[in-house]
């Protein structure tokens, strides 16, 4: 390290923020904030799913300083990505996909406050085998970071210091930065070009946490007439406490279990009925995920 | 008059109080579900079918209940707790009662707190809190019957300006309505007023 030079590496970095800078968006998301989106292939732009409000059209600001109205293209909660398709399709780079991450790596979060560009330097804090999201969005890689960035950079993209994409910023739980990797969003952008949303696994149950004794699990509170669960033969007061064998604490752990993949399988789901165990086989339907 | 073949699945919940106007204030609450039946005593006729009576001490002795499941609202203590489906404070929420009802209804006898016994659906002691907020025997939000209506097509991934065509109000009300949904539900957004309304048992999952 005897040969480091501190103002060369500023400049480095530097110059991978502006690079990256380029292909960022800002829109306007509510309370007068922004949020950062990032041109993915074709004119497509994607953005943090939880930053954008369903309605209308959203006005994206170019790093060129041009404004461009672009429509929903579609959005999937359980990944956290959200597709724009410009009216016009400017012609912007694309970022390559970068390599394997691992803890310790820098990398840049870079992102846009309308003509403003945002970057900060970054850790890869932890790095991990694939997970399930809350709404049950299987993610790739997880990658937390290190990151001094706020909610204006939340939907930019995060990058190694080759300027590849390792993939998008999101907040999740208490704020912690987390990358969804290239190939999540790669994946989820396919299904959202080709069906225009994301499927969840359904029941058609409204479902509260109980504790029954010693037991915890997910009370049926309510049912779809025409749901897979009334047509299971699910009643209302069943608690349902395992999936498959595997327990399920509560209605949290049972919506993790219905991501997109979930639809059309056939479980078995052990219920507490008025104090006896049973096992009840149902096929899982499909709903659009919203 | 309804009787239980025309009823079909809903529920019929007769509620006997002796403030009358929270009786009709329960009742409109009540009818904000579809498949509740509100029915206030006066309007009872012999040959009505009952699911689950809410009442309070004034009316416990009502002729008509035997063998129906009764939900009480108590301001005191509870003599001969068992007769009792539910008992629950006087001021309880109208979601709270309705809970209590359904479960009422299907057979479930439910005792809060620390006189719960082990067979019975419990609510835990202070600290069990899951990490999403929700516990055991919290009693559900109480939306109002069109916050419930806009929740449902929130959950369908309605924009604003569907919800405003769909339910035949403005775009602005629509709006008036989801701001009070994700206020009442700690939201910060839509995606997680459906997460959360999710796991409250307030969207079917």
């Amino acid at each position: 390290m005897n040969d480091f030079n501190p103002a060369a590496f500023s400049n480095a970095v530097a110059d991978v923020a502006e690079q990256v800078a380029a292909v960022t968006a800002s829109f306007a998301t509510h309370h007068g904030r922004t949020a950062s989106a990032f041109h993915w292939r074709d004119g497509l732009f994607v953005a943090a799913e939880e930053t954008v409000e369903p309605d209308e059209q959203i006005e994206l600001t170019l790093g060129s300083g041009e404004t461009v109205q672009a429509e929903l293209a579609g959005r999937d909660p359980s990944t956290g990505i959200a597709l724009f398709r410009p009216i016009v399709a400017p012609h912007l780079p694309l970022l390559q996909k970068a390599g394997a991450v691992r803890p310790g790596n820098l990398v840049v979060a870079a992102g846009r406050d309308g003509d403003n560009e945002l970057a900060v330097l970054g850790t890869v804090g932890e790095v991990g085998p694939a997970w399930r999201s809350l709404r049950g969005g299987a993610i790739d890689r997880r990658i937390n970071l290190a990151v001094a960035a706020g909610g204006r950079f939340e939907g930019g993209p995060v990058t190694d210091l080759g300027g590849a994409l390792v993939g998008m910023l999101v907040f999740g739980p208490r704020g912690r930065a987390l990358v969804i990797p290239f190939e999540t969003i790669e994946r989820t952008v396919a299904v959202l070009l080709e069906k225009g949303h994301v499927s969840r696994g359904y029941l058609g149950a409204g479902l509260h946490l109980v504790r029954d004794g010693e037991v915890r699990g997910a009370m049926v509170m309510s049912l779809d007439d025409a749901g897979p669960a009334k047509s299971a033969g699910l009643a209302l007061g069943d608690i349902v406490t395992a999936w498959n064998g595997e327990a399920v604490r509560g209605p949290r752990e049972l919506i993790r279990r219905l991501g997109p993949d979930s639809a059309g399988t056939t479980v078995t789901l052990s219920v507490v009925r008025g104090g006896e165990a049973r096992d009840v086989t149902i096929t899982i339907g499909e709903k659009p995920l919203s | 008059m309804l009787a239980r073949n025309e009823l079909g699945h809903r529920l019929a919940i007769l509620i006997v109080l002796e403030d009358a106007r929270r009786a009709d204030r329960l009742a409109v609450s009540l009818s904000g579900s579809e498949d509740l039946i509100p029915m206030l005593a006066g309007e009872l006729h012999a040959d009505d079918a009952v699911d689950v009576a809410i009442v309070d001490e004034a009316a416990v002795g009502h002729v008509s209940l035997e063998g129906t499941p009764r939900v009480l609202l108590s301001s005191g203590p509870v003599e001969q707790r068992e007769r009792f489906a539910a008992i629950l404070p006087a001021g309880a929420e109208p979601a709270l009662i309705t809970a209590a009802a359904r479960l009422a209804a299907a057979g479930y006898h439910i005792v809060a707190g620390a006189a719960a016994r082990r067979q019975d659906i419990s609510a835990p002691a202070d600290g069990e809190r899951e990490q999403d907020g929700t516990y055991p025997g919290q009693p559900p939000l109480h939306l109002s019957p069109r916050e419930a209506e806009v929740l449902a097509l929130l959950a369908e991934g309605a924009p604003n300006k569907v919800i405003a065509r769909r339910l035949d109000i403005s775009v602005h009300t629509a709006k008036f309505h989801v701001a009070a949904i994700l206020t009442k539900l700690g939201a910060a957004n839509r995606t997680d007023a459906i997460a959360t309304a999710m796991r409250q048992g307030l969207v079917l999952v």
